[in-house]
């Protein structure tokens, strides 16, 4: 069920908030043994609050469509009075006495909190395999990794534990689980949501966005989180506009760029087959797909990772006198991160505001860009190489390279399930546009889920 | 070329030293790649890396 059935159902009294409630915490009691998805569950304010939304929906005050809808977020925002430990032990003892902005907007919308999900060390690594709170593990299969950061997020939208999580997406930590989940999820434009009150994994990269099982779900989320907050500098004023795609929308006459090289060069078959497939999809439904050439991908990945290097350890580093409290992988990441002297962090930064205006010349041949997430599905948990046709490669470098560039960028890039491969996985394609236009973004994809239908429940989990 | 194992023991005594070695092989790998990019950057003037705008501008 998606969020946009189970509002219908709400307002229809055909459902309460707290059968929805009820439903998702069984869910959760049934899963979390096998896939470790939350690391703390509200079950009881959980239940209060869906109580109180049925209550105020009795008296005909309907807040919009999030109203009684059970929903997660990820640890690494602040929850006024419940534990937000970033997945570290640096705060396993951390209780905010405030809430994140978006967690604030989600309230002030009428969702109910079912609680925190996991997530790799700090968000610092896209397997979700941590050190001190377990591995969290993907619902098509036990053995492999749901991807992250944002793990636990994944996994509980594709099980069905949460109608939608909240995640947060740096390096692709957002678009990864929903990749390698099967779920829908957003990374918006630098700017367009408030980082009031989530922990910061970094400064100039770190966004976030929801993960959903459609489209419109993630759509009708980011109505309720967009916008600015006085509390974050770096939230912008620009206008929210409506981004809920409507039932009859059309992507005839768009022009769908698709990239050539980089985004297909080193990618599993059946990843590019079922990205190749959406495309069809598209040019069958009037929009024109048109090969397009993109700036180097491989230099905008090294100008990220070299921020990224320099402001997470800057970050971290008041934190790193007791070494003992970090996991090896995020551990050798600080370590090489405090190596890079101010020039080279400037001079990467620099070369991010070239890459910026020369991206930019994208946008007038084409509209958006259909590429794929991730160049293979979820690897089994604890390996740390993948084999991609004759060449073995990094999990983590992997994982990263197709979705890395537009948090650099800083553009909207949205992840939507495109098939199952043969070995019964989902794939993700990615939809891109240019900066602060997520209501296309929105309406590409959900014309496209339209067409091809939403992705099916994990086996067994039907 | 810079040299990392220098910098990197300049950082202080907290980094094991096969810890620093992991870190230093690493860096020397993404720097290899990284130097090139640095010669392309124009010598034009730039907006600062900071906000310089006073938060009363800010409204």
């Amino acid at each position: 069920m998606t969020i946009q059935e189970a509002a219908a159902a709400l307002r229809a009294r055909q459902v309460s908030s707290v059968e929805l409630t009820g439903a998702c915490l069984d869910r959760i009691r049934a899963l979390q043994p096998t896939l470790n998805a939350f690391l703390t569950v509200t079950g009881e304010s959980a239940m209060d609050r869906a109580a109180a939304m049925d209550r105020e929906l009795a008296a005909g005050a309907a807040r919009g469509p999030l109203h009684g809808i059970p929903i997660a977020v990820k640890d690494v925002f602040c929850t006024r009075g419940v534990a937000t430990t970033c997945g570290s032990p640096l705060f396993a003892e951390y209780v905010p006495d405030h809430n994140a902005a978006v967690v604030d907007r989600l309230e002030d919308a009428g969702a109910v909190l079912l609680g925190k999900t996991g997530m790799h060390e700090l968000a610092y690594g896209i397997t979700s395999n941590n050190p001190h709170f377990g591995a969290v593990r993907n619902p098509w299969a036990a053995d492999r990794i749901p991807g992250g950061s944002s793990g636990g997020s994944g996994a509980a939208v594709a099980s069905g534990m949460a109608f939608m999580a909240m995640g947060s997406d740096t390096g692709g930590s957002i678009r990864i689980p929903a990749s390698y989940c099967g779920a829908v999820g957003l990374k918006p434009s630098t700017g367009r949501v408030s980082r009031y009150g989530v922990l910061p994994l970094d400064f100039t990269l770190d966004h976030i966005g929801p993960l959903a099982r459609s489209v419109r779900d993630v759509a009708l989320t980011l109505n309720v989180l967009a916008g600015p907050d006085p509390r974050d500098e770096s939230c912008s004023g620009a206008p929210v506009p409506g981004y809920l795609p409507a039932p009859e929308a059309s992507i005839r006459g768009l022009r769908l760029g698709l990239p050539e090289g980089f985004f297909f060069d080193r990618i599993h078959p059946s990843v590019r087959s079922a990205v190749l497939g959406l495309a069809k999809t598209a040019e069958s439904l009037g929009a024109e797909v048109r090969s397009v050439s993109l700036p180097d991908m491989n230099e905008i990945n090294l100008i990220g990772r070299l921020v990224l290097f320099a402001e997470a350890s800057t970050v971290m580093e008041p934190y790193l006198e007791d070494r003992s409290r970090f996991g090896a992988d995020v551990l050798a990441l600080l370590d090489q991160g405090r190596l890079i002297p101010a020039t080279d962090y400037i001079q990467a930064q620099r070369l991010r505001r070239l890459a910026q205006q020369e991206f930019s010349a994208v946008w007038r041949g084409v509209n958006c860009l259909l590429l794929p997430t991730t160049p293979i599905t979820a690897p089994p948990v604890g390996q740390d190489e993948v084999s991609i046709g004759e060449e073995d490669e990094d999990v983590r470098i992997a994982s990263t390279r197709l979705v890395r560039p537009f948090n650099v960028l800083g553009l909207p890039a949205l992840s939507m399930p495109c098939g199952l491969t043969e070995s019964g996985l989902p794939a993700g394609a990615q939809i891109v546009g240019p900066a602060f236009e997520e209501a296309r973004v929105l309406r590409v994809a959900a014309v496209l889920e339209d067409a091809i239908g939403p992705c099916p429940s994990p086996p067994g989990l039907e | 070329m810079r040299d990392w194992k220098a910098i990197a023991a300049g950082i202080g005594p907290d980094i094991p030293p096969e810890a620093r070695d992991r870190a230093v092989a690493s860096q020397e790998r993404v720097d290899g790649a990284f130097r090139p990019l640095v010669r392309k950057i124009p010598l034009v003037a730039e907006p600062a890396f900071v906000s310089l705008r006073f938060p009363e501008d800010q409204e």
